[in-house]
């Protein structure tokens, strides 16, 4: 095993970030220690001093609320920070960076005419992919001994894609050295993508005979739809080499009428892929908030230490007991170039306290319902359920 | 319990699935079913009449049936719940289903191959898909059912799969529908229960489709579409959204907030927010004003918001669902968030909230008393809403009266299907479009059938058919003669036209009709007088029928002939004779339709005029008999030899009759279109029975099929007439009958039953006996009975006809002769002179004066 680098980013001014920049480079993603909620405070404090003073529209919010950084480093409730709806950054720019410092311009997908503006500069992206490099660390999944083959349920890169999924998904691929990278989604070149279902199970199956690790990221519609369908022509159930894996995207929950149970596909992924079971993990992460939410090997999302997760009530906003569902409210200084530091997501969700999980890691945990509310409020991967209807 | 329904019986799942094995078979053999659109009526309305009962539920098996399905599926209480019956009975009731039918199909007899023209000999009829498959959704009550139902009335056999959430209470409702159809033909089409989409079964259900109807949004759709058959039509009845629209004109008169108008207006804004919570497609999402000022709008909102505080409270709310709840919070959220960024507003109360936006774009509301209000201007109607084309439903529309037309143009340009006063944006009327079109036609194709030169004088196909008895609720009604029929006569609500009935009874009575009644039965009589060899490319006709005083033979013949759209000179019973001569001269009329009395009195004082034209050549008559000494004169006279009768009709029933090439004197084939014949004994009212090439001699007993402003059930007409044994020669299966005179023509005296009808016939057998005549039945100082035949006997010797009538009238002989119970005696009275109607001068027959 590889240790992770030395922070490779630096925080845009040190002055008025030192906590933040502490706070980001922990490097441990789930030990923790008291000391930690202070500096989480502090980080949080100075975040908001930073948008406070870089952003107009933040500022008009908080000071509206009656909120300032003052009264959290004075009480230290982090659930009382202003909270942003993440439908806000559907709805507006929000920058608090001058425009040539935005590094990367992503837009969420979505298929109903909304679309996130999500803007990072060199430091909000790199501390989020750093935090991934140390969570794969944590769990072991860096391994630059062999390399492996890259089965991609997402977008096939083209020119100008924009797309959040495919930029995480293609960096996901440095954590072991690629063999070959096979897209399922593939570019039609034209207008979209379309779903290469005999590409994927063909592909499978030339991995298998290859016998080198798999490792299978993206939305796991697909990857389901490539099961079900094997299963109907009664093909054999292949035997992946046994340090394969798969990393999701999420998206089964809020579509219950559609996709399997998540226990249902992972036993169907050992069955006819042969990975083992605490080699399948699924994730959770949402353009608006970039912080990476990984399974453990009891498929729980911890908390990293980045981060912290509220659940709020969705009729009156307050603060949820511990397994009481709410909207999921996601917290992290870690983003300097707008300011989604405190978002109120739409997704319904519960915390639990961290002694739930056998894993036994020290960070609390949540699980994700789907969408609260009817609207055609979609995420990605509800759209990509949507390429399937199509096709099927 | 829950159940399906196969053949429309209730099955358990499991055999519901050994069944859907031979799906195919099975609904063929429902397909081969026959089928009568006014069994589905019948059924549905005494379904109707169920749900309206106000017996205890204890003794209403359906009713109560009904209210534990609803039960299972709807939190109703039972206040609700007897509204929703009440709304369903509104939709199943008989004339509902009557005007559903005449609205969407043009006719309530929509499965009748008719003819479109009389060039040739095309035909069209609306056929059902055949086999219609529903999928229904869940959000509100019966609505499968109803679906099911247009099905039913479309003639469609129907599979369905209902929604967990209502299914049991749909299932229910065509449970009991099927119970109440004696036929079977409803059972025979249903097939179907709950089933979930990612059933297996719901594949089989799909699989038999020739149609499919889906309830349910876009991926609903996009979903049955991809496993249907391909060739099947789907009719989606998607989600909709509905705005209202507030216009320059109503913004700007006078001010917003105190003109009693505008008042008026927030008031019914406010209850179009807190109806039924918004939960109709019809409801409104968004209110767009027509104004670029944000002042002005601010200052709308603030009106509206007053109205609100007041208006809520008093529309019970009941409490939201978590769901539903969290889409609110967070929009509420968002929109705050905006506010505070200088975007629009939030007025919210306890339980209402309007969003100002600035942008004119239309965004769906989360509802539950949350409505957008947004400034959009006329000229950027069409570019904002058309995005949302195939969305939009109804637009609640303030305007002034100056700026409809152009609003209504340019809303329904964006794809806006309704447009309703607001306040009533949910409300519906019997007949209406439902999403832009109507289902029936939807559910339906249209078929066309070309025939062969044979079908001249064929109108539709019903001809070709046995007539159909009148589907009874229960059992056939009791007789009705004249005067009960008459007694019984209550004035209809929907009555439009009153037409003077009989006159003969002394007391002047009408008869209603509705127009669509009245164009109805006039349609079937055009059908019968091309039957009876009027041909509408070449004949040129006058109408000589009297007209006026309420009476209603001119103007029936009138509208007769322009069904056909034959020539027609509307000259009616003109009494200057001599101007009627010299038009049908002038305008080489060559066909008469009239009273035989009028057109006998027209050629015999212009027979010079009219012998020299020589140019008739048809002759059709009604009202009365032609005698035969009249035939016979105009035939050797004038040279006509085509006189028929152009229909055998009453106005109280209606047209009751027609004559074909083949039929001749007073037989007729049954208006089976529109007519149902019984001919009864003359003493009870059991049929009569075959003797040889006829029946006995009976009352002819008439039910009208399609009479809404009066009911016409067994109505004793008042003719006597027999049946004729077989098929006609013109291939027409419509029973034929022989009138043999009037009931009313049957009296009594001197001891014994004569009839007018058998002194005609005799007449009849000499030459120069007189067109018409009279008899006058009296009494003398000693009891003695006078049978007095009053006539124009002025060619012939009295006493010659008298000895002939004694001679050759077994009853005359017995009184007269044997019994010397009767003085009989022929007396020489002008045709002018007989005793006539006052309203349309028909003869009187029978004057009995012994009263």
């Amino acid at each position: 095993m590889v240790l992770s680098a030395a922070p490779r980013v630096v925080v845009p001014d040190f002055e008025l970030l030192q906590k933040t920049s502490q706070l980001c480079q922990l490097p441990e993603p789930y030990s923790f220690k008291p000391e930690f909620e202070n500096l989480f405070v502090e980080a949080m404090a100075e975040n908001m001093e930073w948008h406070l003073t870089r952003n107009a529209e933040y500022a008009a919010i908080i000071h509206r609320s009656g909120f300032t950084p003052q009264k959290l480093r004075a009480e230290k409730k982090l659930e009382q920070v202003p909270f942003l709806p993440a439908s806000l950054f559907k709805e507006r720019e929000l920058l608090s960076i001058p425009r040539e410092q935005v590094n990367v311009h992503l837009t969420s997908s979505g298929t109903t005419g909304q679309k996130s503006q999500v803007f990072f500069d060199d430091w909000s992206l790199g501390t989020a992919q750093e935090m991934v490099d140390r969570i794969f660390e944590f769990y072991g999944f860096e391994d630059h001994s062999k390399p492996v083959n890259y089965l991609m349920f997402t977008y096939e890169p083209k020119e100008n894609l924009k797309l959040g999924t495919a930029y995480t998904d293609n960096f996901l691929c440095k954590y072991a050295p690629k063999k070959e990278v096979f897209y399922a989604l593939r570019n039609d070149g034209k207008e979209g993508h379309e779903f290469d279902l005999f590409g994927t199970i063909d592909t499978l199956k030339r991995f298998e005979a290859e016998n080198i690790p798999v490792r299978i990221f993206g939305f796991p519609a697909f990857l389901n739809f490539a099961l079900e369908r094997m299963a109907k022509t009664d093909q054999r159930t292949l035997k992946l080499h046994p340090e394969s894996m798969t990393f999701f995207g999420g998206g089964w929950k809020g579509h219950a009428n559609k996709a399997i149970g998540k226990p249902e596909f992972y036993a169907c992924i050992e069955k006819y892929l042969g990975i083992p079971n605490e080699r399948i993990r699924d994730g959770f992460g949402s353009t608006e908030h970039c912080i990476p939410y990984v399974e453990c090997p009891q498929h729980e999302l911890h908390v990293p230490v980045w981060s912290r997760v509220f659940v709020r009530n969705v009729r009156t906003l307050l603060p949820c007991d511990y397994g009481e569902q709410g909207f999921l409210q996601l917290m992290s200084p870690y983003i300097t170039s707008m300011p989604a530091n405190n978002v109120l997501m739409t997704d319904l969700a519960s915390l639990h306290k961290a002694i739930e999980c056998p894993c036994g890691l020290a960070m609390p945990f949540f699980r994700i319902y789907g969408r609260a509310g009817i609207s055609k409020n979609r995420s990605c991967a509800a759209a990509a359920l949507e390429v399937l209807e199509n096709r099927s | 319990m829950t159940y399906f329904l196969w053949h429309g019986k209730r099955v358990l799942a499991e055999q519901f699935s050994a069944e859907l094995e031979n799906i195919e078979r099975a609904v063929c053999a429902a397909l081969a079913v026959p089928f009568s659109v006014e069994s589905v009526v019948e059924a549905a309305h005494a379904l109707a009449c169920q749900m309206r009962s106000s017996s205890p539920l204890e003794q209403n098996k359906t009713l109560s049936a009904l209210h534990d399905a609803l039960q299972r599926c709807w939190p109703f209480s039972a206040n609700e719940a007897s509204q929703l019956f009440e709304a369903l009975a509104q939709v199943l009731e008989k004339s509902a289903c009557q005007k559903k039918l005449l609205r969407e199909f043009g006719t309530t007899n929509p499965h009748l191959p008719s003819r479109v023209g009389y060039a040739d000999h095309q035909f069209e009829a609306w056929a059902p898909l055949g086999v219609l498959t529903h999928v229904c959704s869940g959000n509100s009550p019966g609505l499968g059912a109803l679906s099911v139902f247009e099905g039913l009335l479309s003639g469609n056999v129907n599979v369905f799969k209902f929604p967990s959430e209502d299914g049991a209470f749909s299932l229910e409702i065509l449970a009991q529908l099927a119970q109440l159809d004696s036929s079977g033909q409803i059972a025979a089409r249903l097939f179907g229960g709950v089933l979930e989409s990612r059933d297996p079964r719901f594949q089989a259900l799909l699989n038999v489709a020739d149609g499919v109807v889906v309830w349910g949004g876009d991926e609903a759709v996009a979903g049955v579409r991809a496993r249907a058959p391909r060739n099947a039509r789907i009719v989606a009845w998607g989600h909709k959204l509905s705005f209202i629209y507030v216009s320059q004109a109503t913004m700007s008169s006078s001010s917003i907030n105190n003109d009693p108008e505008k008042k008026q207006l927030f008031k019914n804004l406010a209850f179009e927010i807190c109806n039924l919570d918004q939960q109709s497609c019809s409801s409104p999402q968004c209110i767009f004003v027509e104004t670029n000022n944000m002042q002005e709008l601010e200052a709308f909102a603030a009106g509206l918001a007053n109205e609100l505080l007041y208006f809520s409270p008093t529309i019970p709310q009941a409490e939201l669902q978590s769901a539903e709840a969290a889409e609110i919070t967070m929009l509420t959220l968002s929109r705050k968030c905006q506010e505070t960024l200088g975007c629009g507003k939030v007025l919210e109360g306890k339980n209402w909230r309007i969003f100002l936006a600035p942008e004119g774009n239309l965004l769906p509301s989360p509802l539950f008393r949350t409505i957008w209000l947004k400034p959009l201007l006329r000229s950027a109607l069409l570019q904002t809403l058309r995005p949302m084309r195939s969305y939009l439903q109804t637009v609640g529309l303030a305007c002034s009266a100056d700026e409809v037309g152009e609003l209504v143009t340019s809303l329904t340009s964006c794809g806006a299907l309704r447009v309703r006063r607001i306040g009533e944006m949910t409300n519906s009327y019997a007949g209406e479009p439902h999403d832009g079109s109507y289902a029936l036609v939807r559910y339906s194709k249209r078929i066309s059938v070309q025939l062969p030169q044979w079908a001249q004088g064929i109108s539709d196909f019903s001809q070709l058919k046995e007539q159909s008895e009148p589907v009874w609720k229960n059992k056939p009604p009791a007789v009705l003669s004249k005067v009960e029929f008459q007694n019984s006569l209550a004035t209809s609500p929907e009555a439009h036209l009153f037409f003077k009935s009989g006159g003969s009874s002394g007391e002047p009575k009408t008869s209603p009709f509705t127009y669509s009644d009245y164009q109805q039965q006039m349609r079937a009589a055009a059908d019968g007088l091309y039957a009876s060899g009027l041909n509408p490319q070449t004949d040129r006709c006058m109408n000589l029928f009297f007209g006026g005083g309420l009476y209603g033979g001119f103007l029936s013949f009138f509208t007769i002939l322009e069904n056909l759209q034959a020539v027609q000179l509307p000259m009616a019973a003109h009494t200057d004779l001599e101007f009627v001569a010299k038009n049908i001269v002038r305008y080489k009329v060559d066909t008469l339709l009239g009273m035989p009395s009028y057109i006998m009195r027209l050629f015999n004082e212009q027979s010079k005029t009219l012998a020299e034209y020589g140019g008739i050549k048809k002759i059709f008559f009604g009202g009365e008999h032609f005698p035969q000494v009249a035939r016979t004169r105009l035939a050797q006279e004038f040279g006509i030899d085509f006189i028929r009768s152009g229909a055998y009709g009453s106005v109280d029933a209606g047209p009751l009759g027609y004559q074909c090439e083949h039929t001749s004197g007073s037989v007729h084939h049954v208006l089976s279109a529109t007519q149902f014949l019984e001919i009864v004994k003359i003493d009870s009212d059991q049929p009569v029975s075959f003797e040889g090439e006829f029946s006995e001699i009976g009352r002819l007993i008439f039910t009208s099929k399609c009479r809404t402003a009066v009911a016409i059930n067994r109505y004793d007409i008042g003719d006597l007439g027999r049946w004729l044994k077989g098929v006609c020669a013109c291939g027409r299966r419509a029973p034929r009958f022989e009138l043999m005179g009037r009931s009313g023509d049957v009296f009594r005296c001197g001891g014994n039953f004569f009839n007018y009808q058998k002194f005609c016939t005799l007449l009849s057998e000499f030459e120069n006996s007189p067109s018409e005549i009279q008899i006058i039945v009296a009494r003398n100082e000693t009891g003695q009975d006078i049978l007095e035949l009053q006539g124009d006997f002025s060619n012939l010797i009295c006493s010659e006809v008298e000895a002939y009538l004694i001679q050759n009238y077994f009853e005359l002989r017995e009184s007269v002769v044997q019994d010397k119970a009767l003085v009989f005696r022929c007396v020489v009275v002008t045709a002018t002179a007989l005793l006539r109607t006052p309203g349309s001068g028909k003869l009187v027959r029978i004057v009995d004066r012994r009263v």
